[in-house]
């Protein structure tokens, strides 16, 4: 994708006298001062020539050394340009104008930002902690908060025996937990209670996908009021990103959106490349645009089954994970782990594919399509399934653009953002595919554009393994470029390589100083990586804009005025992960 | 320790029978917090199937004797985890699923609890991240040896812990 440039937006750029370009090559972005930013972001979303009207994302970076100290970066599409633009401005006094008048998306982002910067949004409606809880004093993504966190409470382990050497290194002292008091008061700050009852669905619930916890005000059977309280799953990937290597935070990726880990290894393996500028092999990249598809098969039918199982329908989840078994006992194949497999390297993939990997592939695609016709033909007339979706959480056009809403959920809503047309990576320009689009943008049209994703990826699938038939002798690593771990046959056979392995495993990638942002198309939606990079093995600072979160974001707005039966369809229609939502 | 005399009547104890019924009809509680409540939810699933071992995933903690820890468990969720092992009746089993849940696993930060054993006691650790439905298959089996051992009134055996004792350079 290409990035706005002072081109671009040079007829209004006399009237702001703030605005400044800095031309960098991998992403080039404007710098506004903060009280100009919101008649300039204002000016860009409405002027018809611009457009600027989609909300991608919004973050914060620390400088401790640098007066003042934080830094917000904005990411905006725009529709007629078809380009990305990057603001970035100084937070005075650690203070910044909310957005949330201009896009609803904003929202959480900037509670995010205040839960982990303590930066306070002047016009926010409800600013409040978004992941930790209430009465947690710090803030963990400053500079100066170690990683581990403050060890203040006495908490042992009750199964340790004193005396007896502990099974795994551990202390007694432990970061502090919050009481059942602090959540309370968690809740009683996101939602004030108007109608008849305040009632919690989750966190431990088996029909919210994991740990999300709702809050709905109701009115006999009727929300009136809800909101969402996340970081249930909270483990803090962003601050170990800033403590690891490039390669060594590839595991954490996939443990992020652990359905579909192999997407997400491939989302943030292509920006570190670009940031390194290093080129994978073609090998490497036709195995990971056919391991994202079946990986993206696969996310899809996890979606399916809990989807029908919280629905009522047993027998569409045991369908389903029988296939699932097949897809992961593939995977397993090639990567040698079931789940999160953690299968791409820099430069290109861990290991080559093993001997009949493709054959058991091809047998896979000439059979699913007859599973899928089953799953249709049970689901698609049903007359409970088409009475529990159809005209359940309409999305509209506009608010696609408002949330940032990407993914089946913004195609569904007859919106063609796909990242893998608008900004192909690895393979996508080479293989040829339709992008399914819904009309009316419910529940119903977000499982029929599901259904016919599932179907064009098995046409990718297919188009790559006759590919790769072809390429059998090539490399499936690119070991030349200096940042690309050698394999381990050359890390025995020559000492060049050992010393590169020893190097670059110990001090990491010294990746040059710069900043990026790619994004992939996840299952879920975009799933996007902000790399700013000072020169060291490790990034100064990794955001990732996760899908599901901005995704999730329009379930309160969704579900009002509607009875609490349809929370568990709206939720499952919008398919979030918590690993991806908290990180 | 049943025994079975010639007229087909089978003598046991009341200790015995339930015993045998605890350790085939582990019902845990349907909780999954990340990666693990995947595989969790593969091994119930089609190809593992759990039923087969009399194992059934309750929606309420009331209803059920097993806790399995299916993925990392952080701060905040903590305490809701105790309420729900509060919740669970006598006798009640916890089976902690994964690295994350046993340590902390490759989240060693300000948010996780690295460990779920400072919160709640653990029966069976089951090593893995996230543990293949294979593994978590094997964890049951070995929380249905335990119960076993108990009702025996012997201890469980547990695998030795080797002292870690200095090495010497070998000469040649």
């Amino acid at each position: 994708m290409l990035w706005t440039k002072q081109d671009d937006i040079a007829f209004i750029g006399d009237n702001f006298e703030s605005l400044k370009f800095v031309d960098n090559e991998k992403l080039p972005y404007f710098e506004i001062n903060q009280n100009e930013l919101l008649p300039f972001l204002k000016e860009i979303k409405e002027n018809p020539n611009l457009q600027f009207k989609m909300f991608i994302d919004f973050t914060v970076a620390d400088y401790p050394l640098h007066k003042p100290r934080f830094q917000g970066v904005y990411f905006l599409y725009s529709l007629i340009l078809k380009k990305r633009i990057c603001i970035k401005t100084w937070a005075e006094n650690e203070r910044l104008p909310s957005l949330t008048g201009l896009w609803k998306g904003a929202k959480w982002a900037e509670r995010e930002a205040y839960d982990m910067f303590g930066i306070q949004f002047e016009g926010h409606e409800n600013l409040v902690r978004m992941f930790m809880w209430e009465s947690y004093q710090y803030y963990p993504l400053r500079k100066d908060f170690p990683i581990e966190g403050i060890k203040d409470t006495y908490l042992p382990s009750l199964n340790e025996k004193p005396g007896s050497m502990p099974s795994h290194d551990y202390e007694e002292y432990h970061t502090a937990i919050p009481t059942m008091e602090d959540l309370e008061e968690t809740e009683k700050k996101r939602i004030q209670k108007k109608a008849q009852i305040v009632l919690n669905w989750g966190p431990l619930h088996p029909g919210t996908h994991g740990t999300i916890w709702f809050l709905f005000d109701l009115e006999g059977e009727k929300v009136q009021n809800c909101d969402i309280i996340l970081g249930q799953l909270h483990r803090g990937v962003e601050k170990i990103a800033e403590n690891v290597t490039y390669t060594q935070f590839i595991p954490y990726t996939d443990r992020m959106d652990y359905i579909s880990a192999i997407c997400s290894n491939v989302a943030y393996v292509n920006a570190v490349e670009k940031l390194l500028n290093v080129e994978p092999t073609e090998k490497a990249k036709w195995i990971r645009t056919m391991l994202c598809e079946l990986q993206r098969i696969n996310s899809h039918l996890l979606w399916l089954g809990t989807y029908a199982l919280d629905l009522g329908a047993l027998t569409i989840f045991l369908y389903t994970f029988r296939e699932r078994e097949k897809i992961m006992d593939i995977i397993e194949g090639i990567a040698g782990i079931r789940l999160n497999s953690s299968y791409i390297r820099i430069g290109g993939v861990r290991l080559d594919l093993p001997e009949g990997a493709l054959d058991v592939i091809n047998h896979f695609i000439k059979d699913f399509p007859t599973k899928l016709e089953e799953y249709e033909t049970i689901l698609t007339k049903n007359r409970v399934w088409l009475k529990r979706n159809v005209g359940v959480g309409i999305i509209e056009e506009e608010d696609v653009y408002n949330y940032g809403l990407t993914g089946a959920v913004a195609r569904a809503s007859g919106v063609a953002y796909d990242i893998r047309m608008i900004q192909p990576t690895d393979k996508y320009d080479e293989v040829d595919f339709e992008i399914p689009l819904g009309t009316v943008g419910d529940s119903y049209d977000r499982y029929l554009v599901r259904m016919e994703e599932m179907r064009q990826s098995l046409n990718i699938v297919k188009q790559c393994v006759e590919k790769l038939e072809k390429l059998k002798d090539d490399k499936h690593i690119a070991t030349d470029n200096p940042y690309v771990l050698p394999t381990l046959d050359e890390t025995f056979i020559s000492i060049e390589s050992m010393v590169k392995d020893f190097n670059l495993r110990i001090y990491g990638e010294q990746a040059p100083e710069g900043e990026i942002y790619l994004s992939g198309e996840n299952p879920r939606g975009e799933l996007g990586f902000y790399i700013i990079s000072k020169g060291e093995g490790r990034p100064y600072r990794t955001r990732i804009r996760s899908g599901a979160f901005y995704n999730l974001q329009i379930f309160p707005e969704l579900i009002k005025g509607r009875t609490i039966a349809d929370a568990v369809v709206l939720l499952g229609s919008l398919d979030p992960v918590v690993g991806e939502t908290d990180r | 320790m049943a025994i079975m005399n010639n007229n087909g009547i089978i003598l046991t104890t009341a200790e015995e029978v339930l015993s045998w019924g605890r350790r085939n009809s582990l019902w845990p509680v349907s909780i999954g917090l990340a990666c693990c409540a995947i595989e969790m939810m593969h091994t119930a699933a089609s190809r593992f199937d759990t039923d087969r071992l009399g194992i059934i995933f309750r929606g309420s903690p009331r209803q059920s004797d097993v806790l399995i820890v299916a993925g990392t468990v952080v701060n905040k969720v903590a305490p809701m985890l105790k309420l729900i092992y509060d919740q669970m009746p006598d006798p009640k089993w916890v089976i902690s699923m994964g690295g994350c849940a046993s340590a902390g696993g490759p989240f060693p930060t300000y948010s996780t609890l690295q460990g779920v054993d400072r919160i709640i006691p653990v029966d069976v650790y089951v090593p893995g991240c996230p543990p293949t439905p294979q593994a978590l298959l094997w964890g049951i089996l070995e929380l249905q040896k335990k119960i076993k051992a108990k009702r025996e009134g012997k201890e469980f055996k547990e695998i030795p812990i080797k002292k870690a004792e200095p090495s010497f350079p070998i000469n040649k």
